[in-house]
């Protein structure tokens, strides 16, 4: 033990102020417990009640008295029940004897009604004899009146015949020309639909591939731009490494740099002035030809992040 | 089915197309790294000032040039030389590449003292970026050239400038008896105004500043043996440091200038030895049998890195200034010495051997990753300018040896033509 | 190319000493042009009716008082051992007599570094000296690391002169 002190002084002291620090935690925590372990544990509370005889026989004595109320209730209950059947029994012969006599009633009515209709069929047939005689010389003269009238008639109908016909006819032909002018319509209208779909395409052909244009000279001209631009970005000594600073650059048609902002400041006073120096010095940048590309690069960002 | 394709197609054409009319996006990951332009045009005198000799536009361009960060542009290309913001037609700088302009003036005070006035622009967004008024006296006019170098390269690049400082350096030359003769001179960081603070016929060597720059401490043979003295450079007064048997050598000042490291071989082999400036007492900081030398301490004083042979080839090692342990800093190659702490403390600069030619080259601490700055054969002791922006070291040129500055990212160098023989050694001052 | 070769000759015997003295300073006058002379008077390097001091007898190992050394080494090469076993010898039987041994190296490498290494080989010639019995306080070592080139060249031939130990015994 006291070689092993000796072979390692400093973990040796180590370890004994750690082991002292330990008991000294120990004798301080138990200190601390003591005071809790007096106190005593909650005692359960029992509730004691005392029961009085005489209470109980009058509890008893009140229970019978009720038992006897209540077989006298019933049998009150049960003679009310018979009483009241035998008012109903009587009820209902009443009702039975009131039935037939209405029955008898209504026998005697019927045959009353029959006796009567007898004799108002024997008065028609009188009146229909007279009638018929009358009738059939009105029948010789209408007939007579009908024979000429339907002569007249059919002229009439002749002629409305015609008429109808050429009506039809004319509707007919005035029908047939409309459909066709409606089919040249929808004829037409077809065409028109058609041609517009197909000139929508060859305009939609062509828009993609002016965009497709244009993307490819943004791209080239971005590309010929930045090239421009690093060219004339002068880095400035030392660590820039993790430095990056965006600058926003207005243009005029023909490329000459009006303005630059900085938009986004690398926190280095002097990088950002290469920046700027920069984007100013490459004026004017190289820009397509054509004016309406002019929009794409009206205004630029650029993201300076030296090393990549 | 292949309508509904195309107008899918038509829809998300349109849309981005809305979307490139807002604002086109493009990333910028790639620049070039050479030197800022600037248009230095020669200071003017509306009246005629007698008895200067020195021309402030040439100085600051030169300067400005030096430290590899700006490009100036000859004053032969200039389409007109404004002097005042009047004349400036900001259009012609733009079409002359130059991002920068500086124009001045000098004029005379009734006292015969000089105000040099000048204005730096932007040339692209044709705005006034600074604008100073300096006195000075017609033989301080080179110094007020450098104020305003230093004042132009902190605006544009957030760095303090280092043209106001100083270097020294060790000449040595063959006198008519064909006696040699060594020198230490301190100079103008440009090279302008060398004075001689020490001559001996002995060989001198190891010139190093105090933090504050009033003294250089060096090493002389003059006794026949190394000593190191510590010479004041405002009185010329020198004291010399207690000499040992064997070496004494390779001073270097803690950066508070309370003690000074060097290395004494007094108890055996070179070992690195702490002086304590106040108290005079020597420590010993290093104990090996092999060669440990070149200390230099880290900026914030609490290591010292150094050379040593302990596992053979000389490598830097770094050990905390109050003792302990040397850990290894360089790996790369089979020779590293005389490393020193860049200003921040990231880098160090040594002398690195590669394919037998003898390099000065930094070495990033983090990273352990090591860069090349120069291309000689024999290229020796770099000295880092207080700012860290430059390095000056010693080169071979036409079997001569003579002082160069190379950019710290390597990418600039110039060769400094200084006055007589030999020149090495030589050592950037701190700021003033 | 003769001149070189025969230079070469000298230099790695009896002359390289005076190569060294024939130096900037301690110019020990005639010995140069007579050292020049020397390849026709090279017959009468006898040794032993040699009147002169011993240590210029140009037949005795005692006239060679620089040992060369390999790039970045500090080890003596056998071909030296001769001469400082005689150096050591000489100083043990003179103790009267005390030494400096300087050291030196050739331009390559860092300055104070080569203070240093030119500090080893003076030591490790001490050493040897020591051990034919020169006390320690006859030999003095001092370090001129590159600060003295023996050869102003910046190739091999010169690095080669100026990697070197001297021993330099008071004026007689």
């Amino acid at each position: 033990m006291l070689d092993l002190v000796k072979k390692h002084p400093l973990a040796s002291l180590l370890s004994l102020v750690l082991h002292l620090v330990l008991i000294g935690f120990f004798i301080f925590s138990t200190s601390f417990n003591e005071p809790e372990s007096l106190i005593a544990p909650p005692v359960p509370i029992v509730k004691a009640t005392v029961i009085d005889d005489s209470k109980i026989k009058a509890e008893a004595e009140k229970l019978k008295n009720h038992e006897r109320e209540k077989q006298q209730q019933e049998k009150k209950r049960l003679d009310d029940l018979k009483n009241k059947r035998l008012a109903e029994e009587k009820k209902l012969a009443d009702l039975k004897k009131k039935q037939a006599l209405e029955q008898q009633k209504l026998e005697q009515q019927k045959a009353e009604q029959a006796a009567s209709a007898a004799k108002i069929k024997k008065q028609q047939a009188i009146d229909e004899k007279k009638k018929t005689d009358a009738a059939k010389q009105q029948l010789i003269a209408k007939e007579k009146a009908a024979k000429e009238k339907a002569i007249k008639e059919r002229a009439a109908e002749e002629k409305l015949a015609k008429e109808k016909a050429a009506k039809e006819k004319a509707v007919k032909e005035k029908l047939a020309k409309e459909k066709a002018a409606k089919e040249k319509l929808v004829k037409e209208k077809a065409a028109k639909e058609q041609a517009a779909r197909e000139r929508a395409l060859s305009e939609l052909a062509e828009q993609e591939e002016q965009e497709m244009r244009a993307q490819e000279a943004v791209a080239s001209y971005s590309g010929l731009i930045r090239q421009k631009v690093e060219r004339n970005w002068l880095q400035p000594p030392g660590d820039i490494a993790g430095l990056s600073c965006t600058v926003r650059v207005r243009l005029i048609p023909g490329g000459d740099v009006i303005d630059v902002q900085v938009i986004k400041s690398s926190g280095n006073t002097y990088f950002d002035r290469s920046v700027e120096l920069a984007t100013r010095k490459a004026s004017p940048l190289p820009l397509p030809n054509d004016p309406a590309m002019f929009n794409y690069f009206r205004t630029l960002d650029f993201y300076f992040r030296p090393g990549g | 089915m292949k309508t509904t394709i195309k107008l899918v197609l038509m829809c998300m054409l349109m849309y981005a197309s809305a979307a490139w009319s807002e604002a086109l996006k493009i990333e910028i990951t790639q620049g070039v790294s050479s030197a800022q332009p600037i248009a230095i045009v020669p200071f003017s005198s509306t009246q005629v000032v007698t008895g200067v000799a020195v021309d402030v536009a040439q100085t600051i361009s030169d300067d400005l040039m030096r430290s590899g960060r700006f490009k100036s542009l000859s004053r032969f290309d200039m389409l007109d030389k404004p002097f005042t913001a009047a004349q400036v037609n900001f259009r012609n700088w733009q079409a002359l590449g130059q991002d920068n302009l500086v124009i001045g003036e000098i004029t005379e005070q009734a006292n015969g003292m000089l105000e040099v006035q000048f204005q730096l622009f932007d040339v692209y967004k044709g705005e006034q970026l600074m604008g100073f008024s300096l006195p000075a006296n017609k033989t301080g006019l080179r110094g007020a050239a450098h104020r305003i170098s230093d004042l132009i390269y902190e605006k544009l690049t957030g760095q303090k400038g280092a043209f106001s400082t100083r270097m020294a350096y060790v000449t040595s030359t063959k006198n008519l008896n064909g006696k040699h003769e060594y020198k230490i001179q301190v100079a103008d960081a440009d090279g302008y105004g060398a004075k001689t603070i020490v001559t001996s016929s002995e060989p001198l060597m190891s010139p190093a500043w105090s933090p504050r720059g009033d003294k250089i401490s060096y090493v002389s043979f003059e006794a026949g043996r190394s000593s190191i003295y510590t010479q004041t450079l405002r009185t010329g007064a020198r004291e010399k440091l207690q000499s040992f048997k064997g070496i004494n050598g390779a001073p270097a000042w803690s950066p508070d200038g309370s003690q000074m490291a060097l290395t004494l071989s007094k108890d055996g082999s070179a070992d690195i030895y702490v002086y304590n400036v106040i108290s005079r007492s020597f420590r010993r900081l290093t104990y090996s049998y092999a060669i440990d030398t070149e200390p230099n301490w880290s900026p914030d004083g609490r290591a010292i890195i150094f050379t040593s042979d302990r596992g053979g080839k000389p490598q830097i090692y770094r050990i905390a200034a109050s003792g302990g342990q040397a850990t290894r800093v360089t790996y790369e190659g089979d020779y590293n010495a005389r490393a020193s702490y860049s200003p921040d403390g990231k880098n160090i600069v040594m002398v690195h051997r590669v394919n037998g030619q003898y390099r000065v080259a930094t070495l990033e601490l983090k990273t352990g990753f090591v860069s090349i700055l120069s291309d000689g054969q024999l290229d020796e002791s770099p000295s880092y300018a207080p700012n860290g922006s430059m390095i000056l070291y010693s080169t071979n040129d036409s079997f001569k040896s003579i002082l160069a500055a190379v950019s710290s990212d390597g990418k600039v160098r110039q060769k400094l033509r200084l006055q007589g023989g030999e020149v090495r050694e030589p050592a950037w001052s701190p700021f003033k | 190319m003769y001149k070189k070769l025969l230079m070469g000759l000298l230099l790695s015997t009896t002359l390289a000493g005076c190569s060294m003295f024939g130096g900037d300073e301690q110019d020990t006058d005639g010995s140069m042009s007579g050292m020049h002379d020397g390849a026709s008077t090279s017959g009468m390097m006898d040794g032993s009716n040699y009147t002169g001091h011993p240590l210029d007898n140009p037949a005795s190992p005692l006239s060679t008082k620089v040992i060369y050394f390999a790039f970045d080494s500090s080890a003596v090469e056998p071909q030296y051992e001769a001469v400082l076993a005689a150096h050591g010898a000489y100083l043990a039987a003179n103790a009267g007599v005390s030494i400096i041994v300087e050291g030196h190296a050739d331009e390559r490498g860092t300055r104070e570094y080569n203070i240093a290494l030119s500090e080893r080989r003076a030591k490790t010639v001490q050493n040897l000296l020591s051990l034919q019995g020169a006390s320690s306080n006859q030999t003095e070592v001092v370090a001129m690391g590159e600060e003295k080139p023996a050869a102003a060249g910046h190739d091999e031939s010169a690095w080669h002169l100026n990697r070197r130990v001297e021993l330099i015994y008071p004026a007689r």
